[in-house]
């Protein structure tokens, strides 16, 4: 097993064990236990950092996979957790980090083998650019969404007059829930335009959007972020109505994430699968390639028996082979 | 004297105000009193006084409950000590640290699981180690009772959620606010619960007060009390949009508050939330208003349920609070019983240390002069010789000690029997020098059977060993 391996079960293994223990912790109200828990959340953050740092060292400077920049994300959502559990004090957020991060971590590892390679010329400050603004606004979107659900519970006992439960004894305020709301949503929607924007510049190929439902669900998504923006700065909306919304636009947010990762890979124009020995080539047109498919075999297979694949192109910007 | 531990108390479940007042030793004088008669014929002591309950512990023989703490009790609040007997409770050994781990946790409580009592407990602590009054046990027996207290605090709902209204009011206006400080609250009209409830929240840091009422006068004495300010009741709705906590109790026969006017308030407001407590009958607000966003309306049947519910959760903890204080009183148990083997752990290294030194005079005697250092390597290795030999009975004392009572003490005896320890207690030598309890010493002459024990086997398979 190598090293890469090693570190990604040992995430894997104190991501969960971090978040049973944040959840269990919080639902059984013993401090004792998420406290622990919480330490090997932060351990996991650590061998986390640890794989991410070995993953980009051993990346040439345009060759990033899937999975690398999905483990990415799930470092910049444990990021915003530990900064609002250490800064702010808001340890209950971890309910929600812990559980995501570790759903995207195994999520990285499923795309592990998928490789986009980017051209040359589409690799530097407005690609860095696109990854990181969104990235961090999804971060921060999962805070307002773990806030919003917070809110949204125990808002509803206050009205019914319940009692609070013993649950809700080690979660924030109101006030508290809400000003996480509105701190995500403040840097949050700057941060997600500025990615959006940096993408349509970065790639001509996803301006198609007629073609691309990834960018149409984008658009949709920033539309809703923009909303909300409005409602919270214009209108002064607090409360039920943006944790709802900030609810909303998360589930749509991962929803679309995962379609994007599990049916089809990003289109960069330029994609390569690796299936065994043998690698497939798909130049896109638009991208200055001919359209057609590269077939060349890796090293160890010369001894291989020939296979054959079927090419299935879907769409014109992804590429699915399987073997026949 | 002996090392056991009594516990004599009364509380308000026991007697009645009048004879909790005639018997309390919160009084310095009093209490100084107590210490001095009790310090005479105790090893160790301590006392604690509330409104709702005294509580004295003493460490002594079997009987110290009765022979010492009562009557010194009785002497401090110059009463008869008869009079005061149909009121107590007394507790010995396990049950007594039981009982005093239940009351620093609050589940001894009349408002079960409150806080002060530790508070309490931590002070008297603190007043009977200045008198040296506390050693070893009760050290021990104390510092004790305060982790069992955090434990429970901690780990059950025992001492969560307010039990009174006012209180019920301010825990929450917490779940809505995240930050006290910043909060302002208002008083409309000037009832009795509207005052202890703002009371309350002034306690939990509210950053102003202002009372609204119809008599203006009455508006102004009232917010003197609090150090707030008062204003007119025509500008209670321009108020409303800057006051985060509304207390209403006017006598008014209807609404002063509609859901119309509320709705026009929170445009003003930006939708920053308010929460409304309506303690007036008939009441003051509208209940519609509680539909509205970011608007939260209890009145006072809310605030009663609220209360109820809490209790009914206190109780159901307090369940737990008690599973944990069985458990660390096992533990302090074990702790006790470890004590209870010291004495004769010490006088079985000392034999086998005492034995040794007399074989080594011997030998030294027959040897005659020796190089430098060899009688010191002698030494060495004759004291080296008894610890290993007395390594496995040691281990066979504490491992298969039954805990005190009946077995305890014969397994003691059986030990102290087979290496014939109680030959130097009858003498009164080894046991003078060391300042083991007398009593255990002759409880271990009493629960010996020395002849069926001294005859068998292994007493006399240990004596040629050694000599």
């Amino acid at each position: 097993m190598d090293y890469e391996r090693l570190l990604s079960l040992g995430v894997i293994l104190l991501y969960t064990l971090g978040a049973f223990g944040i959840l269990m912790g919080a639902l059984s109200v013993r401090p004792s236990l998420r406290k622990a828990a919480e330490r090997l959340t932060l351990a996991g953050f650590t061998l986390h950092s640890a794989a991410l740092l070995y993953a980009f060292a051993g990346v040439r400077h345009n060759d990033f996979s899937a999975g690398l920049n999905v483990q990415f994300l799930a470092w910049c959502v444990i990021v915003l957790y530990l900064a609002a559990r250490y800064k702010l004090r808001y340890p209950f957020l971890g309910m929600t980090a812990a559980p995501l991060a570790l759903l995207l971590y195994m999520l990285s590892m499923r795309l592990a083998g998928v490789k986009n390679i980017l051209p040359d010329h589409l690799s530097g400050l407005f690609y860095g650019l696109h990854i990181w603004a969104l990235y961090l606004s999804f971060g921060l979107l999962a805070m307002a969404f773990g806030a919003g659900v917070v809110f949204i519970y125990a808002e509803s006992r206050i009205k019914k007059k319940m009692a609070p439960s013993r649950f809700t004894l080690d979660m924030p305020s109101l006030t508290g829930c809400d000003r996480i709301n509105r701190a995500a949503v403040t840097a949050g929607f700057p941060l997600f335009t500025l990615g959006i924007t940096a993408g349509f510049i970065w790639a001509p190929v996803l301006r198609t959007a007629a073609e691309n439902p990834k960018v149409l669900i984008s658009l949709f998504i920033w539309f809703l972020y923009a909303l909300l923006f409005y409602q919270r700065a214009a209108l002064g909306y607090r409360g039920r109505k943006t944790a709802v919304m900030a609810i909303a636009i998360f589930a749509v947010s991962v929803l679309s994430l995962l379609a994007d990762h599990l049916l089809s890979h990003h289109s960069t124009g330029l994609v390569k699968i690796s299936l065994q020995h043998f690698n497939f080539e798909y130049a896109h047109p638009q991208m200055g390639g001919a359209g057609g498919i590269i077939l060349s075999a890796g090293s160890g297979a010369e001894h291989r028996p020939p296979v054959t694949y079927k090419i299935n192109v879907e769409m014109p910007s992804v590429l699915r082979a399987v073997p026949t | 004297m002996n090392c056991e531990l009594h516990l004599v108390g009364l509380n308000h479940r026991t007697a009645p105000v009048e004879v909790r007042e005639r018997f309390a030793l919160s009084d310095p004088l009093r209490e100084e009193r107590f210490f001095a008669v009790v310090s005479g014929s105790l090893s160790e002591y301590f006392s604690l006084s509330t409104c709702n309950r005294v509580e004295l512990l003493g460490v002594g023989g079997p009987d110290a409950a009765a022979r010492s703490l009562v009557p010194a009790w009785a002497e401090a609040a110059g009463e008869d000590a008869e009079r005061l007997r149909p009121y107590l409770y007394t507790h010995s050994g396990r049950a007594a640290a039981g009982h005093l781990f239940a009351v620093a946790s609050g589940l001894d409580s009349m408002v079960l699981g409150e806080p002060q009592i530790l508070g309490q407990i931590k002070a008297a602590y603190r007043a009977a180690l200045k008198r040296g009054g506390c050693g070893r046990i009760l050290n021990r027996l104390l510092h004790k009772a305060f982790s069992v207290a955090k434990r429970v605090r901690t780990e059950t709902g025992s001492a969560a959620g307010a039990v009174s209204v006012s209180y019920a009011a301010v825990e929450l206006a917490k779940r809505i606010f995240e930050d006290m400080s910043r909060i302002r609250a208002m008083l409309v009209g000037a009832g009795e619960t509207a005052e202890l409830a703002a009371a309350h929240l002034i306690g939990a840091g509210v950053s102003s007060v202002l009372v609204v009422n119809r008599t203006r006068e009455r508006a102004e004495q009232l917010a003197a009390s609090f150090g707030g300010r008062s204003a007119s009741f025509e500008d209670f709705f321009e108020r409303l949009t800057e006051t985060d906590i509304v207390i209403s109790s006017t006598g008014a026969q209807e609404h002063i508050l509609r859901a119309a006017d509320m709705r026009e308030v929170m445009r003003k407001r930006r939708n920053r939330p308010v929460f409304i407590i309506d303690i007036a009958v008939p009441r003051d607000v509208d209940p519609a208003v509680n539909d509205l966003d970011n608007v939260y309306l209890y009145d006072i049947d809310d605030l009663k349920e609220v209360v109820e519910a809490n209790m009914g959760r206190r109780l159901e903890e307090a369940e737990r609070g008690r599973a944990i204080v069985e458990e660390e009183t096992d533990n302090f148990r074990v702790w006790m019983c470890a004590l209870d083997l010291q004495p004769t752990i010490v006088d079985i290294v000392d034999r086998g240390e005492r034995i040794a030194g007399q074989e080594l005079e011997r030998a030294l005697k027959r040897l005659g002069p020796l190089p430098a250092g060899s009688a010191d390597i002698l030494r060495a290795a004759f004291l080296s010789l008894a610890g290993k030999l007395n390594h496995e009975p040691l281990m066979y004392l504490r491992g298969r000690y039954p805990g005190r009572g009946a077995a305890g003490d014969a397994h003691i005896a059986a030990v102290r029997g087979v290496f014939n320890l109680d030959k130097d207690c009858t003498h009164g030598t080894v046991r003078a020098a060391r300042g083991r309890p007398d009593s255990d010493c002759s409880r271990a002459r009493k629960t010996l059977s020395p002849a069926p024990i001294r005859r068998g086997g292994a007493g006399r398979r240990t004596e040629p060993d050694v000599d």
